[in-house]
């Protein structure tokens, strides 16, 4: 219960400070900070706890930041917290070359997914070019890989 | 075998029970999704979000400010004589501008006695601090600290002082989210300041450099449209007051059938406004937000 509250407060903190760096750098062209918290709680904790933690971000950043239809971005992002929870209980992924590709990948699917699916409800999203979607992925997943390491850092910690 | 056989029957039931999970969650957000489709103004989700969020948007948007203001007083401190020398300069050179704008503004009132025009209306405004700033990956929003509270209503066109920056598509009590001009679901009725060409402007992406413009649509083939030509508001749309400055003239189209595109560069930079004008007299009372 600990530990979800904890990772409820995480995804909160990283909309906010999503929210707050948008004010000095145009932070959403490269990174999503709610995704890869959500990404973070589905490898960690299973695919339930990965499609309310995926479902969660894409709900919460499209009321705060979003417009028009949402819960696009939570649809898509309960599947890819489904996938993440299996992959993540069934193989242990700790390597930064795996976790690193495998953030980019997830940055991809996220992004394309939302522009292949807004269109069906009318919405005509920011379209990422190959270019700026590469640097976009590569970014996201080096944060990521930040960040991930602080959140094992303070899992190892003793209680 | 009988082991793997065991594993696999203890394995089984919870994978099944996540795919159910999944499917059940994937029909609440379709029928969540849905819901939406011919819902106006704000979810009971949204209002709630927005409501429980703006506070703390706005406390971390005013220690953001402060921290800034720390940093920037910091800085002036070590070239503070260089830049009052150079501002000096500057202000010698706009009270020179101002002179003669003063003049252009005398010479307008008196065309428009001449002509018989009323003059327009002020607009009236209100000061907004915009707390959070292309937020989305995917769409080109603001979000403002002024809400319905203040008399911030959907559909209220949003300025900066170099031009349109967009308008407002919800507002909550105490916030707003602003639908930028840049935005690619967003739209304008303008015109050409010299030679009154009228289009339709809606957010466009540079393919070369990916910064954002605006693309002018619906030009006539043989209207004349001169690079660095004025574009502003014509009032047409109902949705934004006529004359207000959207962008220059970057470049022009070869001809295709009837049209010919138009690309803009806009004005106002979203990407540098930290307060804004939102319009407390929007043209039309029940604006219909864009999709």
């Amino acid at each position: 219960m600990k530990a979800n509250l904890i990772a409820f407060g995480l995804l909160l903190f990283a909309l906010l400070l999503q929210g707050a760096l948008s004010l000095f750098i145009p932070i959403s062209d490269y990174v999503d900070l709610p995704l890869v918290v959500a990404t973070w709680f589905a490898l960690s904790r299973g695919e339930i706890s990965g499609m309310v933690g995926g479902s969660l971000s894409g709900w919460l950043s499209e009321a705060l930041f979003g417009r028009g239809i949402r819960g696009v971005s939570g649809l898509i992002r309960l599947v890819l917290g489904f996938a993440l929870g299996l992959l993540g209980s069934r193989f242990l992924i700790t390597g930064a070359l795996p976790r690193f590709f495998l953030l980019l990948t997830v940055t991809v699917i996220d992004t394309r997914a939302y522009e292949w699916i807004a269109p069906a409800f009318g919405m005509s999203p920011v379209q990422y070019s190959p270019g700026a979607m590469t640097i976009r992925g590569t970014i996201n997943a080096a944060v990521g890989l930040v960040l991930f390491g602080l959140f094992e850092r303070r899992q190892a910690k003793p209680a | 075998m009988d082991a793997l056989v065991a594993r696999a029957k203890n394995e089984t039931p919870p994978l099944r029970r996540s795919w159910m999970w999944l499917l059940a969650f994937v029909i609440l957000h379709l029928v969540a999704i849905s819901r939406q489709v011919d819902v106006d103004g704000l979810s009971l989700f949204e209002r709630t979000v927005l409501s429980v969020f703006s506070p703390v948007q706005n406390s971390t948007s005013a220690f953001a400010d402060s921290m800034r203001g720390a940093w920037h007083s910091f800085l002036d401190l070590r070239s503070v004589g260089e830049e009052n020398y150079r501002l000096k300069d500057r202000l010698r050179g706009a009270e020179l501008q101002l002179l003669s704008q003063r003049a252009a503004v005398e010479e307008n009132a008196r065309l428009r006695v001449l002509l018989d025009l009323k003059p327009r209306l002020p607009m009236t405004t209100l000061l907004a601090d915009v707390v959070a700033r292309n937020a989305s990956p995917w769409f080109r929003t603001l979000s403002i600290d002024r809400g319905s509270a203040h008399g911030v209503v959907e559909g209220a066109t949003v300025l900066s002082p170099s031009g349109v920056l967009g308008r407002v598509i919800t507002a909550s009590a105490n916030s707003a989210s602003v639908q930028l001009l840049i935005d690619r679901d967003s739209g304008a009725a303008v015109v050409t300041e010299r030679g009154r060409v009228d289009g339709i402007v809606s957010g466009f992406q540079d393919a070369a450099d990916g910064s954002p413009l605006l693309l002018m649509k619906y030009v006539p083939s043989l209207a004349v449209v001169a690079p660095g030509e004025v574009v502003v508001t014509s009032g047409l749309d109902q949705l934004f007051e006529k004359g207000l400055v959207v962008g220059t003239v970057l470049r022009i189209a070869e001809p295709v059938g009837l049209f010919k595109d138009v690309w803009i560069r806009p004005s106002a930079s979203p990407a540098f406004a930290e307060q804004v004008f939102v319009s407390l007299s929007p043209r039309e009372k029940g604006a219909v937000p864009l999709p």
